[in-house]
């Protein structure tokens, strides 16, 4: 089990950087699009 | 002389030269509230944590981690870090961007309504005041331990050393302070840990020694120990998912986080001091909390909130000792600094409003409005008992519950009316502070699940809900929401965003390196031993 909650906590940053690249990326596709 | 004493009275004198230096550039209403608009990222990472930090985690937290509750303490401190990604992206952002001097401002400009700006400054105010409290107190605490001073002495020590800089220098010495402060804090858990480690026998033997621990069984198992809060580890785990959500959501809208993004000077420092600060939080309580947990299996006996302490002053050389004693007390001043300054401005620019407000000598008047608050507060702290984590515990969760969905939804919700957020934020308010009461003083039990948090944020929907579907959004509200997704024309910087994305790719190899870390340094020599 205590291998599990390792992951979780890995899992759970990973899960937040992803989100927040998703986010930054779709800024940067609507800054083009607004700027063409 | 004490030498820890002497130490702490040269950091303290540091910090209140730096601040009245800086204070003497403060010209301006704009300067003295959010530092001019200008700080790099840098400064903002650096009073992000400062302020979040205080003796809440180094006292408090390593006290739970002692007695016993060391991974969901752990899950707490890494959910509510990632609270800085989710907050930046989906509020902090905008909040800044709508060019606004405090939070309840933007809740004001917002919803065109004075009175959720008045609400939200006094929700701000109540929760700070018993977040500053638990600071002041912290700090109290420390000075009495290493200074064998009496504890009201200690206070107004205490209360002096951020008081003065804070009331000239407003945001602009906050922010440099707050900044030096951290990196005070963070050398210290990085220089000090490894000295508690070697007392405890090395990495490995403190593990196996924790493992087999007779005095404090669980200690460093996943479900903790079992005679601490609850008697399952599913229940122990459900507790930290709870409140690692609690204060993600903190970090994510809470005033002391929030108007720290009103002080970057463009929309790209917000974006990129979340990811550093989050990862500085992370690596602080990682190392503090292993730290604490070595600290049991060196010594079993000591008062839980003041084992930080002890091993200050005993399991390392006594620079380094000075060190951690310094980068604790900077953690609590930082943050009675931001909450000083938060409670000031919240009076003057929020609550005084109308024909109340001063039009002429608003600067004059913001340092008038802080020392009066900050006499409040000395005399509170004063006559006060010591109860650090159960009173920073009331004003996290009370601005998460009164806060948290309506700030979110401020932003991502086309149908909250100001009528849904005013009685979302107010229910939700009261409904935590009189669950919380309650529970505190011991005349309802609460269960994990029934946490006030959670009561108060299920009223704070309710109220919006209803209040949005009596008076729905108005055109003006409407366009007002528009405004918050037009991106200024100095904003549209895309190379600089890519170089943002490009630096968040590190934090994917941040996680990366956590989870290992767990992995080998935890849970593989844990589970080997068992």
């Amino acid at each position: 089990m205590e291998i599990v909650v390792a992951f979780g906590i890995g899992a759970w940053i990973m899960f937040s950087g992803i989100f927040y690249c998703y986010f930054i990326k779709h800024e940067i596709r609507r800054m083009r699009e607004e700027q063409e | 002389m004490n030498v820890y004493l002497v130490g702490v009275i040269i950091s303290l004198l540091v910090y209140i030269l730096v601040g009245v230096v800086v204070g003497r550039k403060v010209k301006t209403v704009n300067d003295y509230y959010v530092a001019g608009r200008n700080a790099p990222t840098l400064l903002i990472v650096g009073s992000l944590v400062a302020s979040f930090l205080s003796t809440g985690a180094f006292l408090g937290d390593t006290g739970e981690v002692y007695s016993g509750f060391f991974i969901p303490i752990v899950i707490v401190g890494v959910m509510q870090a990632t609270g800085y990604l989710w907050g930046s992206c989906l509020f902090g952002r905008y909040v800044r961007r709508s060019g606004v001097l405090t939070v309840p401002e933007y809740f004001g400009k917002r919803f065109h309504s004075s009175r959720i700006r008045k609400l939200s400054a006094l929700t701000t105010v109540v929760a700070v005041f018993a977040y500053m409290l638990s600071a002041i107190q912290g700090i109290s605490t420390l000075m009495m331990k290493i200074t064998d001073l009496p504890y009201n002495t200690c206070v107004i020590i205490a209360w002096v050393s951020f008081t003065v800089f804070t009331i000239y220098s407003g945001s602009m010495g906050v922010l440099i302070t707050d900044t030096i402060m951290f990196l005070v804090f963070l050398c210290a858990a990085i220089i000090a840990v490894p000295f508690i480690t070697e007392n405890a026998g090395g990495w490995f033997t403190a593990i196996h020694n924790l493992a087999n621990s007779e005095t404090v069984p669980g200690i460093i198992s996943w479900h903790a120990n079992l005679d601490y809060m609850f008697s399952t580890g599913v229940e122990n785990i459900a507790w930290a998912v709870v409140y690692g959500i609690v204060w993600a959501l903190v970090v994510m809208v809470s005033p002391w986080q929030t108007s720290r993004y009103l002080m970057a000077k463009n929309e790209n420092t917000v974006l990129r001091s979340a990811t550093w600060a989050s990862m500085g939080v992370m690596v602080t309580t990682i190392l503090l909390y292993f730290g604490a947990a070595f600290v049991k299996s060196v010594n079993p006996d000591l008062v839980p909130s003041e084992s930080m302490i002890w091993a200050a002053m005993n399991l390392m050389p006594t620079l380094v000792g000075v060190i951690l004693l310094a980068g604790i007390l900077a953690a609590g001043v930082s943050s009675a600094s931001t909450f000083l300054s938060l409670i000031g401005f919240s009076l003057t620019n929020d609550l005084i409003t109308g024909k109340s407000a001063p039009k002429k000598g608003r600067l004059m008047v913001s340092r008038i409005g802080m020392l009066i608050a900050s006499l409040v507060i000395l005399a509170l702290a004063y006559f006060n008992p010591p109860q650090i984590f159960l009173i920073m515990y009331f004003g996290g969760t009370v601005i998460a519950s009164s806060w948290g969905v309506v700030a979110l939804c401020s932003v991502w919700s086309a149908k909250l009316s100001e009528y849904g957020a005013f009685f979302g934020m107010l229910s939700g308010f009261l409904v935590c502070v009189v669950f919380k009461t309650l529970d505190a003083s011991g005349l309802i039990s609460l269960p994990f699940w029934a946490d006030s948090f959670i009561l108060g944020v299920i009223a704070s929907v309710i109220g919006m809900i209803i209040g949005s579907k009596k008076k729905p959004v108005t055109e003006q509200e409407k366009a007002e929401r528009n405004n918050l997704f037009n991106t200024p024309k100095s904003e549209r910087n895309v190379p600089a965003l890519q170089k943002t994305l490009r630096q968040s790719y590190f934090y994917l190899v941040f996680g990366l390196i956590i989870t290992i870390v767990f992995v080998v340094a935890w849970a593989m020599p844990y589970l080997h031993i068992i």
